[in-house]
């Protein structure tokens, strides 16, 4: 079971989040860990795992009338080709057998 | 079990406190916020655990914690270059100033639950981390 808990703050800003990944519940309720934050927080609950899977791609999440509002999903990280080894040898090789040597 | 102050002890007694153990894998998005995440399914309370976690390349760390909750890794974010690290139990480095990595904050009935702190804005392959936990069913 995955869940999230989305604590913000009056004007809706996402100060901290708890989640859970297993079986079973929350080690620690939700009013517990309001108890520790700043007077106004307040929190959501979602256990829907796209739901929480686009919360945690997306920058900009806010809480508007109690309802989560996604921001905007994070530039996808650029894709690092493979190093074509074979390549790099033969390079090397091209460019030693083009060297003088010179005493 | 209890042991009694003064008590001789052999190596079975101190197994027996710690006589169950576990792994299991997860994951941590690198984007994700920073944040509390209760990791549970270990069927007992643990009492020392060992993290390894990687997101891949040359990108990893290896952590360990006490039952004190004091806690230290050490991490990798290119080839051959090792860094020790005593704030942390994970840290994954992906570039410089990016970062995502917890703190163990307690250790609890079915699991254990970590504090994440993401730096800057990390990208790419999600967190992989095994977890071996040692505790007493």
């Amino acid at each position: 079971m995955k869940a999230l808990r989305i604590y913000y703050d009056t004007k809706g800003y996402v100060t901290w989040t708890s989640s859970l990944d297993g079986p079973g519940e929350f080690p620690v309720s939700a009013s517990d860990e309001l108890a520790t934050m700043p007077r106004g927080t307040k929190v959501i609950a979602i256990d829907d795992e796209a739901e929480i899977a686009s919360f945690n791609t997306s920058t900009g999440n806010r809480v508007v009338d109690g309802k989560l509002v996604i921001g905007t999903p994070y530039e996808p990280a650029p894709v690092v080709p493979p190093r074509d080894l074979a390549a790099e040898v033969d390079d090397i090789k091209t460019r030693l057998s083009s060297l003088e040597l010179t005493k | 079990m209890t042991i009694a102050t003064g008590q001789d002890i052999e190596a079975a007694d101190v197994l027996a406190l710690t006589d169950d153990s576990k792994v299991l894998s997860h994951s941590r998005v690198l984007t994700a916020a920073s944040g509390d995440v209760a990791y549970t399914g270990y069927g007992f309370q643990p009492k020392t655990i060992i993290i390894f976690g990687t997101k891949g390349g040359s990108t990893a760390s290896w952590g360990v914690a006490d039952t004190n909750l004091a806690e230290m890794c050490i991490y990798s974010y290119s080839t051959d270059i090792y860094v020790a690290n005593t704030g942390a139990i994970i840290y994954i480095d992906t570039t410089t100033g990016t970062v995502q990595s917890a703190v163990l904050k307690t250790f609890d009935a079915d699991g254990f639950t970590l504090t994440w702190t993401k730096t800057g804005t990390p990208t790419g392959t999600d967190i992989t981390f095994m977890v071996l936990a040692f505790g007493r069913a």
